[in-house]
C-alpha cells in the first residue's frame, strides 16, 4: 500500500493536488495541502506518482510499504 | 563600458508563429544549459530542457531579487534602471517572505473557486460575444473578446470598479511594450500605482471584506498587519499578470483551433476541453523568452558550474517542447496523458491565477464557438499578426468571420 507524505511547510499552495485526486487531498483555509488520506488503495500509485511529479514545490512523497 | 560579450545572441527569430526559434530544439540536444548574451549586452545561462528547467526553478539557490542591476531583457538599451521603482510583490520576494503572502494570495484563486467562478465567467464572456455579433464580420476578437473579458473577471475579483478597466487595459498594454519609451513606461507604472494606492486606503477604511483586495487590506501577514505599499504591489502584480496572459493565450488558442477544427467539439465536454486547453497552454508558453532567476550560491547542475551572481534565464517554451517528454511535441495531442508543461512556470512562483486562467481560457473558447460554429479567421492562421517582439507573446489582433 502507498503512502503519502505532505511537507505542508514548502506547499505553495497551487492546489493541484486537491485538484487531480481529491480523495486524496484538500486545501486548508490557508490553501496549504491538507492530507486526507496517508494509505490511499493501491491503485491509485500511478496516479499519486503524477500528482507528486506535478507539484511544483517537491511537497509531496510516496513511499511502498 | 564593459567588453562586448564574445558569446553567441540569443536566438529569438520564430519560423512559424506556433513554434519557438528552431535553435532551440538543437540547444535541448547538445548544449541545454549553455551561455548567451541578452539584446541589453547582459550576459546568463539560458536552460532549455524540461528536467533541467524545473530542477533549476525548484532550487532555492536561485532568487527572484533583480539585486537592483539588469536582467537579461530583450530591450535593447543597455543598463536601463527602472525610474519607478514597482512596488514589491510576489514576483519579488524569495521565500520565507514570500511564502505567507504567497499563501494569503493562492488561497482566493483555489481550483474548486475556479470552477465556481464558470458560470459567471461564461456570463460575460456572451456579453462580449453579444457585442462581437454587433460589430459583425471582421469583428477582432482580440479587442472586443480576449481582453476585455479576463479584465473584467479580474477587476470583479478583486474589487475594481467597472468604470475604471479601460484605463487598466491601456495601462498594462504599455507596460509590457518592448519597445516602449521608459518615459511611457514609468508613466502607466506611475498611473496604475496611484490609482491602486487610493483604492487600497479606500479598502482599508472599510469593513467590506467582499472582494480579494477588500481581504488582502485587512489580512495579518506573519503575524504582522499588511502593509500598504505591499498590498498595492500584489494588487498589481495581480492586475497586470491576469490580464494579458490569458487575452494572449484566448488568441492563440483560437488560432490554433483554426488548424485543428476537429477539436472544437471538445470544449463542449469539460473533462475533454481541460484537456484540450492544457495542450494549447504546452504548445503556447506565452512567456516567449523564458523566466529569469539569479543564483545565490554556486551551483552545479549536469557537470556545469552556475556561479555565484549569474544570471540563469530557463525557457519555458522550449522545456514544453522537450523530445524527451513529448511524443508529439511540436502538435496539439490530446490522445494521451502528457507530462505537465510548465507554461505557469515551476517552483514556489508557479503562477497563482493557473485555476483562473485555464477556466478563463476554456469557457472563453467554448462560448464562442458554441455561438459561432462555423468561425475563422479572415486570413490564414500564420498570416495573423503576432507579438513576436513582445515579453507576453500572442496576437496583436484576430479578426473572424462565421
Ligand atoms: C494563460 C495565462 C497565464 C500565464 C501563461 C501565466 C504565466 C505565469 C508564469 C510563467 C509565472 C511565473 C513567473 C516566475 O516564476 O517568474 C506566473 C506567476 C504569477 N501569475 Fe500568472 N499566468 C497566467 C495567468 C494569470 C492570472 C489569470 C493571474 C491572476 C489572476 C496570474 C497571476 C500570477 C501571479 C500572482 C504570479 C506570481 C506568483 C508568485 O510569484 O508566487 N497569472 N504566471
Ligand atoms: S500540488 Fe503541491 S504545492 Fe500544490 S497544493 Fe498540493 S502539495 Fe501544495
Amino acid at each position: 500500500m502507498p503512502k503519502v507524505i505532505v511537507d505542508r511547510d514548502r506547499c505553495c499552495g497551487a492546489g493541484l493536488c486537491a485538484q487531480a485526486l481529491p480523495q486524496v487531498f484538500d486545501q486548508g483555509e490557508d490553501a496549504v495541502v491538507v492530507l486526507l488520506e496517508e494509505n490511499p488503495p493501491a491503485e491509485l500509485v500511478a496516479p499519486l506518482a503524477d500528482v507528486a511529479f506535478a507539484c511544483p514545490s517537491g511537497a509531496i512523497r510516496v513511499v511502498e510499504q | 563600458m564593459a567588453l562586448p560579450s564574445s558569446l553567441p545572441e540569443l536566438p529569438r527569430s520564430r519560423t512559424h508563429p506556433f513554434h519557438p526559434p528552431p535553435e532551440y530544439d538543437q540547444l535541448r540536444k547538445e548544449s541545454p544549459i549553455s551561455r548567451f548574451v541578452w539584446p541589453n549586452g547582459v550576459e546568463g545561462w539560458l536552460v532549455t530542457t524540461y528536467s533541467e528547467v524545473r530542477t533549476l526553478l525548484a532550487d532555492p539557490r536561485l532568487s527572484i531579487n533583480r539585486f537592483n542591476s539588469p536582467p537579461p531583457s530583450l530591450s535593447a538599451i543597455k543598463d536601463r534602471k527602472p525610474e519607478v521603482m514597482l512596488p514589491r510583490s510576489l514576483v519579488a520576494m524569495d521565500p520565507p517572505e514570500h511564502t505567507p503572502w504567497r499563501r494569503a494570495i493562492v488561497k482566493e484563486m483555489t481550483p474548486r473557486w475556479a470552477r465556481s467562478m464558470e458560470p459567471r465567467i461564461a456570463e460575460i464572456t456572451r456579453e462580449y460575444l453579444d457585442r462581437v455579433r454587433e460589430i459583425g464580420p471582421g469583428a477582432d476578437l482580440v479587442e472586443n473578446l480576449a481582453l476585455p473579458v479576463p479584465s473584467r473577471v479580474i477587476c470583479e475579483v478583486l474589487g475594481v470598479p467597472q468604470a475604471d478597466q479601460e484605463f487598466f487595459q491601456e495601462q498594462a498594454e504599455v507596460r509590457s511594450q518592448v519597445g516602449a519609451p521608459a518615459e511611457k513606461i514609468n508613466a502607466a507604472t506611475r498611473a496604475l500605482y496611484e490609482y491602486l494606492g487610493q483604492l487600497v486606503t479606500d479598502k482599508r477604511k472599510s469593513a467590506n471584506t467582499s472582494d480579494v483586495l477588500g481581504r488582502l487590506v485587512h489580512a495579518r501577514i506573519a503575524g504582522e498587519p499588511a502593509p500598504h505599499d505591499i498590498v498595492v504591489g500584489q494588487a498589481m502584480l495581480l492586475l497586470i499578470a491576469g490580464h494579458e496572459t490569458t487575452a494572449n493565450m484566448i488568441g492563440l488558442g483560437v488560432a490554433t483551433l483554426m488548424d485543428n477544427r476537429e477539436l472544437i467539439a471538445d470544449l463542449a465536454d469539460t473533462a475533454k476541453g481541460t484537456a484540450l486547453v492544457e495542450e494549447i497552454l504546452r504548445m503556447h508558453a506565452i512567456i516567449q523568452w523564458g523566466i529569469v532567476r539569479r543564483a545565490t550560491d554556486d551551483i552545479e547542475i549536469n557537470g556545469i558550474h552556475i556561479a555565484k551572481g549569474e544570471w540563469v534565464v530557463c525557457s519555458l517554451a522550449s522545456a514544453n517542447r522537450d523530445e524527451s517528454r513529448y511524443g508529439c511535441p511540436h502538435a496539439v495531442d490530446t490522445g494521451q496523458a502528457q507530462s505537465p508543461h510548465v507554461t505557469f512556470g515551476y517552483g514556489v512562483h508557479q503562477c497563482a491565477g493557473q485555476s483562473l486562467a485555464r477556466t478563463e481560457v476554456r469557457v472563453v473558447l467554448r462560448e464562442l464557438f458554441a455561438a459561432f460554429p462555423g468561425l475563422r479567421t479572415t486570413v490564414a492562421p500564420e498570416e495573423l499578426r503576432y507579438r513576436y517582439e513582445m515579453w507576453v507573446y500572442g496576437l496583436y489582433e484576430c479578426p473572424v468571420v462565421w
